[in-house]
């Protein structure tokens, strides 16, 4: 600022009363914006007042420092609203916009070097002039513009009390008080007085603050109960509280700027559009509110400039003329949740459709299958914009891939959904994760692994889990190459945080051994004992047993997803102050600081947006609906398909919960051995099966370097069936047309936006391919055996019908329930030879149904298989404690049939049909 | 200068006085999960959480590590750059931002550092972090270089780091 007013003598007394001459101007013209927009639409004499007494004390102090640019704009505008004060000038649209324009400048010129002398403001000068006086003569010869220190007229049309606004000393001073609260608090008559600090001494505050935090925690678990202490330890943690509080600003102020921009743009663009605003009192901290502005910017701009339609247009598609829109914020689960939503036009999902085809993100057939949802994503890649003319406004070579990526970069999650018609709506999720600071005192969760104590932030904390030996254990699964989890709803991933953290697995044998722990799944990992051996009994196992068993697992969110870490115990809760990580172990990302624990330890603070990255936890869309659809099979058991194309042009489907791998694979590493192919997989070498050499299906084109194999679930010898790309999920509907089954392998077809998909019999295909390992050794006359089949949903009846017609049996019964089941037995016991019964059903459950039949001697005799999805070992030993004579698991068409073969042959030797 | 000397195993090294700011027993050190194990543990240093490097992890080619572990029983903790004094400053000696803390066997002695004569480093040791060898009576002193440590530290670490 040094010798930026020209014809002062600097020196340091009158450098700081120019800084403050700075400060406060600023203040007092970004108050008044917000005000001045408020006045086209309800012009109030407070408003007129508090908008000229900023001008007024700009100007005046501005003359002061001989800063005649400021000066002059500042007269004029000033001598304008004096005009609209006496009512002699009426606010219009474009009196407002002179006068912000007005503000703008001196605003501009406060900063700009040398106070803007330099700039031209000679223009804008004469539009004032033209504004307050009525005629565009510029040599109006009113009241002088140099006149010193202020104008008489308006200092004599000031209230009195109006007057202290230009001497500083004065107390009380009612000026704004923030630089963008906008409601002006001159205007509630409450005087509150304000000082301004720098944030550098904030910051040191809050660091000192956090060191007394910490001081305090080393005395808790001595002086916990001494009431003085206790006393002493609540003001600390609400100091505490208070300093971050002033951290924190509104979001209002934020939402508050966009304003302006929707005014300006849509006066330009000819639109008519109304901003709302909700939750603008919800507080975050100012280096978020920073990070957010740019994109929000972007994002208003948007809707403003290709969302909300012109007047005619909206009132022709039936609209209101007046366009809406939204700017909300709120807290949601732990997550701070801002929106931007418009009522215009939305982006329709075949633009974006006929794009994507065009940039040849996906092939015609692929972007049928997408679903509406889906295809609007598109959006957010690079380069794709739907505009086919960018507008000065909101197409300047900045993309929604940048806002998702500048949204990305502060933690955010950014979502779209848009309907054509009806508007747009933009959802960023902040976790709240993201406002940790340094010496910062967050709620942290202490943990033990290995020898190691850790903190997690209890915001990433979703909820803890102990899993206790063998039921839930069964709730572990694998996907892909992931293992997880079975929670409630959701599927969660597993991260082994041993890798992530480089800590070496250690394995405890049973002689008290430590070597290294190899095995790579969690389940291995708890079967200490091995198979065979005799479990120890409840009361001969010690704590160190129990604990072993025990798994302790938190479950973290990252974003919108959960993913759960394996931990050896949990400490507690601990109110953590945030320090920064020493030089040395800075590179570690999986952690965000470190901090010192009530018992004088020194703990690492984990950090989740690290380990996600650590562990490639891939959160992609892709394998979102990977989860979401196995997520659904779990949930409801509707029939949820993987759809993957082998030659371009046709579609396959197998059901999701068959498969228990998809992954890549490189033409390079296929071995051949002579017509067969092969491909390493965890070490061992696995067969491929090619579609075209089994069925009569289009065989590849033009070969290519990577294809993908899906490898089905509960089979003895994993083979790999070769696919080109996997194309999308799909809940299977009902129409499945099983006519088209031929005995080589294909279920059935059926339709998915206009596409033909065949549906896959895995392990006919499968028996076909390797007729040795996937053999028939049934009864010989098993075709004459009469089943009766107790299953409620339709998908599995079909499904299980078919294995059995497959075969040859065609003496099926079939009844939707248990009850059903029962009075068909009763009715006709001799006319039954095995009954197969689901186990969840409506009415009367497979429990029920066996442990009726198996007191019924006449029915008793009838051997009785569960066939189930429910596979845990309490499941299947409650199934055969009810009476069950075998126990099978859904979809393993193989082992079904082998044992209803065996049942068929054991009671064909039965004296009841002897 | 005068240098601060102190055991690892049975070999000698020194820094310059000005570059120590206090020498203690050793304190509790809490491990931190890693590979590097020339990064013993972090430690509570007056509220502030401070590195502790293993300097005969750093020092000693592999194999005679194993050979030759003791227990430790000495910490030095060394001066930041803002707490040298100005003779330091003169001397051109350098130090760290941030205070760290070296793990030693034992000290030795302060020794009035006339060097009279300087040999090449020696062969066991990794010389990386030697400036020289200083000769005091009968006994051979390596002299080590702070900064050269610290940033091989570092270094080395991003290096690994980034082939992870």
């Amino acid at each position: 600022m040094t010798s930026r007013a020209k014809g002062w003598d600097v020196d340091t007394e009158s450098e700081d009363l120019l800084k403050e001459f700075v400060a406060e101007s600023a203040e007092n013209l970004s108050a008044i914006e917000q005000t001045l927009l408020g006045l086209e639409t309800n012009r109030s004499s407070k408003d007129v007042d508090e908008i000229f007494r900023a001008i007024h004390s700009v100007k005046g102090a501005a003359g002061f420092f001989q800063l005649t640019g400021i000066e002059r704009v500042g007269h004029n505008a000033e001598t304008l609203l004096e005009k609209i004060r006496s009512n002699d000038i009426p606010v219009t649209a474009d009196i407002v916009d002179i006068l912000l324009r007005a503000r703008d400048t001196l605003s501009d010129m406060l900063f700009a070097p040398d106070f803007g002398n330099d700039l031209d403001i000679d223009e804008l000068v004469a539009e004032l002039k033209q504004a307050w006086s009525g005629h565009p003569d510029t040599a109006q010869t009113a009241p002088d513009e140099r006149r010193f220190p202020a104008n008489d007229q308006a200092e004599k049309a000031l209230p009195e009390n109006d007057k202290i606004e230009n001497k500083p000393k004065e107390k009380n001073q009612t000026g704004p008080v923030s630089p963008e609260t906008g409601t002006g608090l001159l205007s509630n008559g409450t005087e509150k007085s304000t000082i301004r600090i720098g944030v550098d001494v904030l910051d040191e505050l809050l660091e000192l603050i956090g060191e007394v935090v910490l001081g305090r925690n080393q005395f808790l678990t001595k002086y916990e109960r001494d009431k003085p202490f206790q006393t002493l330890s609540q003001s600390i943690t609400k100091l505490h509280q208070h300093v971050i509080q002033i951290r924190m600003q509104p979001i209002g102020h934020l939402f508050n700027k966009y304003k302006r921009t929707v005014r300006d743009l849509s006066r330009d663009l000819g639109k008519k559009i109304e901003l709302h605003i909700d939750g603008g009192e919800l507080e975050l901290d100012r280096t978020i509110l920073e990070a957010l502005s740019d994109p929000l910017t972007h994002l208003v701009r948007n809707a403003v400039d290709h969302g909300i339609e012109k007047p005619g247009e909206r009132s022709n598609s039936g609209k209101g003329i007046l366009g809406n829109l939204y700017l909300r914020a709120r807290h949601e689960s732990g997550q701070i949740l801002i929106e931007v939503e418009d009522d215009g036009k939305g982006i329709h999902p075949d633009v974006i459709r006929a794009k994507a085809i065009e940039k040849k993100l996906v092939t015609e057939a692929e972007a049928g299958l997408l679903s509406d949802k889906d295809v609007i994503h598109f959006i957010f890649h690079p380069g794709f914009s739907t505009q086919e003319h960018p507008t000065t406004l909101s197409g300047r070579g900045v993309g929604m891939d940048v806002v998702r990526n500048n949204l990305e970069k502060i933690g955010c999650m950014v979502d779209i959904s848009s309907k054509p018609e009806k508007g747009t709506l933009i959802q960023a999720r902040i976790p709240l994760t993201q406002a940790i600071v340094n010496s910062s005192v967050i709620a942290g969760l202490i943990i033990n692994i290995g020898s190691y104590t850790l903190a997690i932030p209890q915001v990433a904390v979703n909820e803890v889990i102990t899993l206790s030996p063998d039921v839930e254990m069964q709730q572990i699964a694998r996907i892909k190459d992931q293992e997880v989890f079975k929670l409630r709803d959701k599927l969660i991933p597993l991260v082994h945080l041993e890798d992530i953290l480089e800590i070496p697995r250690t394995y405890i044998s049973n002689d008290g051994k430590k070597s290294q722990d190899r095995r790579q799944s969690f389940v291995d990992r708890r079967l200490e004992v091995p198979r065979g051996e005799a479990k120890k009994s409840r009361n001969q196992r010690t704590g160190a047993d129990r604990r072993k068993d025990n798994l302790i697992f938190i479950v973290l969110q990252f974003k919108q997803n959960y993913f759960g870490v394996l931990v050896d115990r949990i400490m507690g809760k601990e109110e953590i102050v945030v320090k920064r990580l020493p030089q040395l172990i800075k590179h570690r990302r999986v952690f965000a600081g470190s901090t010192i624990l009530g018992n004088g330890k020194v703990a690492l603070i984990l950090d989740i947006n690290g380990l996600v990255e650590k562990a490639a936890l891939n959160f992609s869309r892709h394998q979102e609906t990977h989860h979401q659809a196995a997520r659904r099979v779990m949930q409801d058991d509707k029939q949820q398909v993987v759809v993957f194309n082998y030659a371009p042009e046709e579609y396959f489907a197998v059901p999701v919960n068959l498969l228990s791998e998809i992954d890549k694979f490189k033409i390079k590493d296929v071995k051949k051995v002579g017509n067969r192919e092969f491909i390493q997989r965890h070490g061992k070498s696995m067969p491929l099966l090619r579609l075209d050499k089994s069925l009569d299906v289009s065989s590849l084109e033009k070969p290519k370097e990577e294809l993908i194999f899906l490898v089905p679930s509960r089979i003895k010898y994993p083979t790999g069936i070769v696919g080109c790309r996997i194309i999308t999920h799909i809940e299977l509907t009902e129409n499945l047309n099983t006519k088209e089954a031929d005995e080589n392998g294909i279920m059935g077809t059926f339709f998915h936006n206009d596409e033909l998909i065949t549906l896959l019999d895995i392990f006919t295909l499968l028996q076909k391919f390797d007729p040795k390992r996937y053999h028939k050794k049934l009864s010989s006359n098993i075709e004459q055996c009469r089943i009766l089949l107790a299953e409620d949903q339709i998908f599995f009846r079909q499904l299980i019908v078919q294995y059995f017609k497959s075969y040859g049996i065609k003496n099926i019964t079939v009844c939707k329930n248990g009850k059903e089941a029962l009075h068909a037995l009763i009715a006709k016991p001799d006319e039954f030879d095995i009954l197969v019964s689901d186990i969840e059903m409506p009415v009367m459950d497979g429990y029920q149904l066996v442990s009726t039949i198996k007191t019924d001697p006449r029915l008793r005799d009838i051997p009785a298989m569960a066939l189930t999805s429910l596979n845990s070992e309490e499941n299947i030993k409650k199934g055969m404690d009810a009476g069950f004579d075998a126990y099978e698991v859904k979809l393993d068409k193989d082992r079904v049939l082998h044992r209803i073969s065996e049942l068929y042959e054991t009671n064909k030797t039965n004296p009841r049909n002897a | 200068m005068k240098y601060a000397t102190f055991y690892i195993a049975d070999d000698l090294f020194g820094i310059p006085i000005y570059l120590v700011q206090e020498i203690s027993r050793q304190a509790t050190v809490d491990p931190i999960p890693g590979n590097d194990s020339r990064i013993e543990g972090l430690m509570n240093l007056r509220g502030r959480t401070t590195a502790v490097i293993n300097l005969k992890r750093c020092l000693f080619k592999s194999g005679i590590t194993a050979a030759s572990t003791g227990q430790r029983k000495k910490m030095i903790i060394l001066e930041t750059q803002d707490g040298l004094p100005q003779e330091a400053l003169d001397l051109g000696l350098n130090a760290g931002d941030e205070p760290v803390v070296l793990l030693i066997d034992d000290v030795f002695k302060i020794i009035d550092g006339e060097l009279e004569s300087f040999y090449p480093p020696p062969a066991h040791v990794n010389e990386t972090y030697i400036e020289g060898v200083m000769k005091s009576g009968e006994d051979l002193i390596s002299l080590l270089s702070i900064p050269k440590l610290i940033l091989g530290l570092v270094t080395h670490m991003e290096d690994t780091n980034h082939g992870s």
